[in-house]
């Protein structure tokens, strides 16, 4: 969503008050039917932002793995480095809630699309399992995990 | 790639002769100019005798990637009608070839490594931007202990004796070889040196290490697997510059492709998928675009145009 958007959007929500003022102020940014024009942008945008979440909570539910907490997310992305991984393209780090000794590094490669890199909890750290395309790495337990990358 | 490998490299280094290939052969100042590979020279010799590259103005070069790629080399760029690149792919291995006539090495510093600001910093600049040929990825990570970094006169990793070098002079022209046995070459003035490990290849000969020292002699790996995306650099006889990358590949594979180039002297550069990648630079009405060289590479975000975090080459035209 713009900053445009956003700043449609909220004059709508103004506008609901104080009619008069948000006509005004509308005026002063736009030509008149922009801000209208721009409200039901931000309303397709939200609406676009919604689903976009709700297919990231359908993704993450159907591979039953959940965010990787604070502490566990800096070990995870720790061994990740270590196995001389880039970090800067890790956008997410879940771990599996039927076997919490097992977690996936979501990496966006610029060339390659969505990567999956699978660690494992051993002897209290984090080892390198297996990497791939997302979803086609490793056993079925991991391949299910790898789906919480979208 | 990471880790530590100064304890083994210094083990290497005591039994130098023969266990990483230390042995450089690289004649100081020696035959690093001279025509093309077998096959082409008489081609290539006659369009640079019609046009001689020094004698003219600088050139914006010609750049047009093969879409089907075999074992025979395919000029890939040219300079003033002359060929300058070749592109070929042989084994899971891309390779590309540069007469450093028409082009030259340039080593950039990234923007964590070495941290501050050098001539050559963390993207293309606009002196190379509409002369740049090709850019790949530079060496290990500093803290491998196995590297060693100097540009313009300024050292960011004290340069070791007998680690494979990649050392550009003031002139333009670059040499490979192992540090303090065969290179710097004797009264040319240095531009850079970045040194990775030891030669991997050397007079034309894989070192011994490259079948039974894997993951100790040329990097650690992600999860500890042999077969994984590297590159190298090496020189061919004729001074020829030669890159060679692939997404699965062991040492043996890459010196294998590196000799089988006419290589006879090569650095193994980084090593793992996310750090591995080469470019070729298609000139246009918008600036460069650049096209990935290297298939299934996972690519450097910014694709070396914008700022990136480690050091790398271009070759640019002169």
């Amino acid at each position: 969503m713009s900053a445009f958007s956003l700043l449609g959007y909220s004059l709508l929500s103004f506008k609901r008050d104080s009619r008069a003022m948000a006509t005004r102020s509308a005026v002063l940014l736009w030509p008149e039917g922009s801000a209208r024009k721009l409200g039901a942008l931000a309303l397709s945008g939200a609406a676009l932002l919604l689903l976009t979440l709700s297919w990231a909570s359908v993704a993450h539910a159907r591979s039953g793995a959940r965010p990787a907490g604070k502490s566990q997310h800096a070990a995870i992305v720790a061994a990740f480095k270590a196995g001389d991984g880039n970090p800067a393209e890790v956008h997410g780090v879940f771990v599996s809630r039927s076997h919490p000794g097992l977690a996936v590094v979501c990496v966006h490669t610029p060339e390659a699309g969505k990567r999956a890199f699978v660690f494992a909890l051993r002897k209290s750290s984090w080892r390198y399992v297996t990497s791939g395309l997302v979803g086609r790495a490793g056993n079925s337990t991991q391949r299910a995990l790898e789906r919480a990358c979208g | 790639m990471r880790t530590a490998l100064a304890p083994l490299v210094a083990a290497c280094a005591i039994g130098a002769s023969v266990g990483c290939g230390a042995q450089s052969s690289a004649a100081p100042g020696g035959r690093g100019q001279s025509g093309p590979a077998a096959g082409e020279g008489s081609v290539q010799n006659a369009a640079l005798a019609r046009r001689d590259p020094k004698a003219q103005r600088p050139t914006a070069p010609i750049v047009t990637p093969a879409r089907r790629l075999g074992s025979a080399w395919r000029p890939v760029a040219s300079l003033a009608g002359a060929p300058a690149a070749w592109e070929a792919q042989h084994g899971g291995v891309t390779l590309l070839r540069f007469d450093q006539r028409l082009v030259r090495l340039i080593l950039h510093a990234g923007q964590g490594e070495p941290s501050g600001r050098w001539a050559y910093g963390d993207h293309i600049g606009r002196t190379e931007i509409h002369r740049v040929v090709a850019a790949f990825n530079g060496g290990f990570k500093f803290e491998t202990g196995v590297v060693g970094y100097m540009s313009q006169g300024r050292v960011a990793v004290r340069l070791q004796a007998g680690l494979g070098s990649i050392v550009t002079y003031r002139n333009g022209t670059t040499q490979i070889g192992a540090w303090r046995n065969g290179v710097p070459a004797h009264g040319k003035r240095i531009a850079s040196v970045l040194q990775n490990l030891h030669l991997l290849v050397d007079h034309g000969a894989a070192a011994s290490t490259v079948e039974g020292c894997i993951q100790s002699c040329w990097g650690a790996t992600v999860g500890g697997v042999d077969v994984v995306a590297r590159s190298g650099l090496g020189i061919t006889e004729n001074g020829q510059l030669v890159w060679a990358a692939g997404e699965s590949l062991t040492p043996a594979d890459l010196a294998r492709a590196l000799i089988g180039a006419g290589v006879q002297r090569a650095v193994e550069l980084d090593i793992n998928p996310d750090w591995v990648a080469g470019y070729l630079y298609v000139h246009g009405g918008s600036g460069p675009r650049a096209v990935p060289v290297v298939p299934g590479q996972l690519g450097i975000s910014g694709r070396f145009l914008s700022p990136y975090t480690r050091d790398f080459f271009t070759i640019v035209a002169r």
